[in-house]
């Protein structure tokens, strides 16, 4: 079975509750993900 | 029981997933067995239970409360600066919604109330961090109150120990020498219209006129090859590909981040027909996929949005920002998101007004996206958890989701498609992506 399906996005382990983290980020313009990638640069 | 009910099996460039809305996990498959989960919406608990990774159920949360407003709400202030316009562009929505206010500015007194606003709001949702985007019409058309603006919401910043970013959303044609080194000097992002080479560009966006704007445009921005700008096409027009437009962008600009953006109005301004959106989609992955090499990582807006809630597995359960950021128009009229503006059904309050904050988000609290009739049972729902609440509505929800629904759902296969490929066949590019990811989500995440 493991051969025949593989788990593709196992790499960041989630052993936390992420139900009370603030949602990402989803603006129609995709433009608040920018503006925080420039405010972490 | 049921752990998932939403198993979803597809396949891109003839190669076979397994997605479970439920836990986000993506599964790469062999063609073999991919006959057995062709078709199935469920799959028996013991296999789930077989399944490599983690299973979680995300536990529900309430459909409307008052945590959930607090949780969902951004520090995000749209300031509407000016209804005035110096370009008519054949698919501008602004003609359609704020023809009556044509020419209409906001004067500093109007745009400091704004501002004192969403300091409130952050202190009642107890968050450091603060966006304020200039918006239009052509908001540089007011740069007198942009620069006011800025200065006094830095000093109140400081003042109460807490930070703001800028944003601006602008044509271009007005971001001169002077203005520019305004914005770079308090490290605005800048969103830019441009729609890809010159004779499309100019067939859609023009000056009142008539006149091409991509000349101006471009020059304006040929000393600006950093990561300044973020560039946003639309595609408004069947003779050219959103591969193309992406090729162009990505060669144009080496730094920028670019987002394509097919035009969905409506059934019969739709961009794209339903059979090409295969052919368009499929182009589209190729010319991500070959440019991947000249980047130093994905500058694809919306691709790295998903990417973020895949590897995280963090789910989305809003959609957009409507109801979760406010818009202010120059008279100083409360909306729910920018595109609202001009529209009195979306009017929430105004500024000069008594309100309570509460009550501004009350409004237009929607549901997470689990609870929302339209979306509950859809696969995709922890990725997409929405869509555009404007659209919808001003569509309308049967239109909707024929034309904008089925797009964004192969579209999301295919991110989705992209994601094993990079972790398969460039594991150097998918290093740098986590790094890049694991340094933008988590800040990310503090501001809206």
């Amino acid at each position: 079975m493991e051969n025949l399906i593989v788990l593709v996005n196992g790499d960041f382990k989630n052993d936390k509750d992420q139900s009370n983290l603030p949602p990402p980020p989803a603006c129609c313009f995709g433009f608040v993900t920018a503006v925080c990638d420039k405010l972490n640069s | 029981m049921e752990l998932s009910r939403e198993l979803h099996c597809f396949s891109v460039y003839d190669e076979y997933f397994v997605f479970i809305a439920d836990t986000l996990n993506l599964y790469k498959i062999n063609p073999t067995i991919a006959p057995y989960f062709f078709g199935k919406s469920k799959l028996p608990v013991n296999l789930i239970r077989r399944l490599p990774g983690d299973i979680f159920v995300h536990p529900p949360k309430n459909q409307c409360s008052r945590d959930n407003q607090v949780y969902s709400s951004s520090n995000s202030l749209s300031l509407y600066v000016t209804y005035d316009c110096n370009m008519a562009c054949s698919y501008c929505f602004e003609k359609d919604y704020h023809s009556q206010f044509k020419k209409r500015s906001m004067d500093f007194e109007t745009a400091r109330k704004a501002v004192d606003l969403i300091f409130r709001i952050s202190d009642w949702n107890e968050r450091e961090e603060i966006e304020i985007n200039f918006f239009g019409g052509e908001p540089l058309l007011n740069m007198k109150v942009i620069k006011q603006v800025v200065e006094y919401a830095i000093n109140k910043a400081r003042n109460k120990n807490k930070s703001v970013g800028f944003t601006i959303s602008t044509n271009g044609t007005l971001l001169n020498f002077k203005n520019m080194d305004f914005l770079k000097k308090y490290n605005f992002g800048i969103l830019v219209s441009i729609d890809g080479p010159e004779d499309i560009h100019n067939k859609h966006r023009k000056f009142l006129s008539g006149s091409g704007t991509f000349k101006v445009i471009m020059d304006n921005l040929k000393d600006y090859k950093d990561d300044t700008f973020f560039i946003r096409a639309t595609q408004g027009d069947k003779s050219i590909s959103m591969a193309e437009q992406l090729n162009y962008l990505l060669n144009t600009f080496p730094a920028a981040s670019v987002h394509v953006e097919p035009l969905f109005w409506g059934e019969k301004a739709s961009c794209i027909d339903r059979k090409d959106v295969e052919k368009e989609l499929s182009d589209f992955f190729k010319a991500v996929i070959s440019n991947i090499p000249k980047q130093s990582y994905i500058r694809i807006r919306g691709i790295f949005h998903y990417f973020s809630i895949l590897y995280f597995r963090n789910p989305s359960y809003w959609s957009c920002a409507f109801g979760k950021m406010i818009a202010v128009d120059p008279d100083g009229n409360i909306y729910p998101c920018q595109s609202a503006v001009g529209e009195r059904k979306y009017l929430i309050s105004n500024i000069n007004d008594d309100y309570d904050i509460n009550d501004i988000f009350l409004k237009y609290q929607t549901a997470p996206v689990q609870y929302l009739p339209f979306c509950k049972n859809c696969w995709a729902r922890f990725l997409c958890a929405g869509g555009c609440y404007i659209a919808k509505d001003r569509m309308g929800e049967e239109i909707y989701k024929k034309y904008h629904c089925e797009y964004k759902k192969r579209l999301i296969e295919y991110i989705l498609y992209l994601y094993w490929m990079l972790k398969e066949n460039k594991p150097s590019d998918f290093i740098k992506l986590k790094e890049k990811l694991k340094n933008t989500v988590h800040r990310s995440n503090l501001s809206i």
